[in-house]
């Protein structure tokens, strides 16, 4: 099998896939959680951790479209 | 003109004419979850990928893949065999879409790229150790993958978000959702327009236009990418249906999700080196959201379908293409190729009146799916009138959550 398959390259892409299809996805998920917080209970702190999930997000998705079109 | 040229232009327009159906048979990937989940009306969405699918066709162009290239014995490469290739690509990529079934674009080339090799230079000139690295292999891991990780995703944002309120979680995943779909939609562009800039530029190639080493002239990235954004504003609305309603109903949050997570997979196979096929992503990460929340149901007898689809893309482009070469090679030069066109284009005719029998388009691409009738739905007995103007396209899933 491993004649056929480059065992590093898919160990890189499923690390990758995991990264952004789970990891930053998830991130999002903690931002509504975190937002929805804020809103009911009227913590701001809540509402700021929301903002920098959200932010993180974006710039997660920004590296990786800068690694790619770099490489 | 003379016949050598006029056989290049006949291969340029085709290889167009594959970067559209490609494009349109597409849009689903990046745009079903999007339009049935009403975060985007169907109209936006396919402009929005439309626009996003050009602009990526610009931004990497590092790849230009050759397409077969490591499959099929480069020697054997004429343009009949280019030719042959394009329009089993073709046929498979409109068949599928008549039926309803998302297939990938690029094994249906590669198919018939094949199918017509084999014909041109027999068993040999076919690399089975690259078909099998290059395409079998990868259409394994790809759904695997797709599933997987998108099955980790949505149970992770459901069991994240499982106390914010519905409505707040409802807009936010739409949101989201909109996110995750356009950059589904920009790297669609930028992956798959490549597969017909690497075809043109080796058809100029072999007629001797260009040189080997030289770079893809801009003229092949800028009508490719006119061909595919093209393709997908005009949206094959039946495959559309069968991945946004056929397959899971989707939510908002496996909307998401599920773009989200074929992004990841496809931007990521594509940088390193492991290029899988985005069709089979899309609809595996689809499947993986249907799987990751409790009370979804997975229609299997629909993925069932589409595994079958896949199974044969292959042969079935492979079978076309070797037909469309015989012919070509036959008839031969230039007199070959107009003749196989015009049966090509009759082909597309009869499909095309065949699927105006049970059309659907953007008023009804979001109605309940039935079984009746397998995938391709009745149109619904209401006013008739214009495609477009009827009131069921108010029908998103937005009730749900």
């Amino acid at each position: 099998m491993s004649d056929y398959v480059d065992l590093s390259a898919l160990g890189s892409v499923v690390v990758a896939s995991l990264a952004g299809g789970v990891g930053l996805i998830a991130l999002y998920a903690f931002g509504i959680r975190a937002l929805a917080a804020g809103q009911d209970e009227g913590r701001r702190g809540a509402t700021v951790v929301a903002v920098v999930s959200f932010m993180l997000v974006v710039a997660g998705v920004g590296f990786g479209l800068f690694v790619l079109l770099s490489g | 003109m003379d016949p050598a040229t006029l056989m290049l232009v006949t291969v340029v327009v085709t290889a167009l004419a594959f970067d559209f159906t490609n494009g349109f048979h597409d849009t689903a990937n990046s745009m079903a979850a999007a339009i049935s989940t009403g975060a985007l009306q169907p109209k936006v969405a396919v402009t929005l990928s439309a626009v996003l699918n050009f602009v990526g066709a610009f931004l990497s162009l590092s790849v230009a893949a050759t397409i077969a290239s490591g499959i099929v014995d480069s020697a054997t490469v004429t343009m009949t065999v280019v030719f042959a290739g394009l329009i089993g690509g073709i046929t498979w990529n409109l068949v599928t879409w008549f039926l309803g079934l998302p297939s990938s674009s690029s094994h249906a080339l590669i198919g018939g790229v094949v199918g017509a090799a084999l014909i041109a230079g027999g068993t040999e000139a076919v690399l089975f150790d690259g078909l099998v690295a290059k395409v079998i292999i990868p259409a394994v891991l790809a759904p695997v993958l797709a599933v997987s990780v998108c099955y980790l995703g949505t149970v992770s944002i459901y069991r994240i978000s499982k106390g914010a309120p519905k409505a707040l979680r409802s807009s936010g995943y739409r949101i989201g959702q909109i996110g995750t779909a356009s950059l589904m939609s920009l790297a669609h562009g930028t992956n798959d327009a490549q597969k017909t800039m690497g075809i043109i530029t080796l058809a100029l190639i072999v007629d001797g236009s260009q040189s080997a080493e030289a770079e893809t002239p801009f003229w092949v990235v800028f009508a490719c990418a006119v061909a595919m954004g093209l393709g997908t504003y005009l949206g094959g609305w039946r495959i559309i249906r069968t991945l946004g309603k056929g397959l899971v109903d989707i939510t908002p949050p496996q909307g998401f999700s599920s773009a989200g997570s074929s992004t990841a997979v496809i931007l990521a196979s594509t940088h390193l080196g492991f290029p899988l096929s985005t069709t089979q992503v899309s609809t595996g990460s689809i499947l993986g959201s249907g799987l990751g929340r409790s009370k979804s149901e997975v229609r299997w007898r629909v993925a069932a379908r589409m595994g079958a689809a896949w199974l044969i893309t292959l042969p079935a482009a492979g079978l076309v293409g070797a037909v469309a070469f015989e012919a070509a090679d036959l008839i031969g030069g230039a007199t070959g190729f107009a003749v196989v066109s015009v049966a090509a284009v009759a082909a597309v005719s009869v499909l095309y009146a065949l699927s105006r029998r049970s059309p659907v388009n953007s008023s009804n691409v979001n109605e309940a799916w039935t079984q009746e009738g397998g995938i391709v739905m009745r149109r619904p007995k209401k006013r008739s009138g214009g495609d477009d103007t009827t009131g069921s396209t108010r029908t998103p899933g937005s009730a749900r959550e």
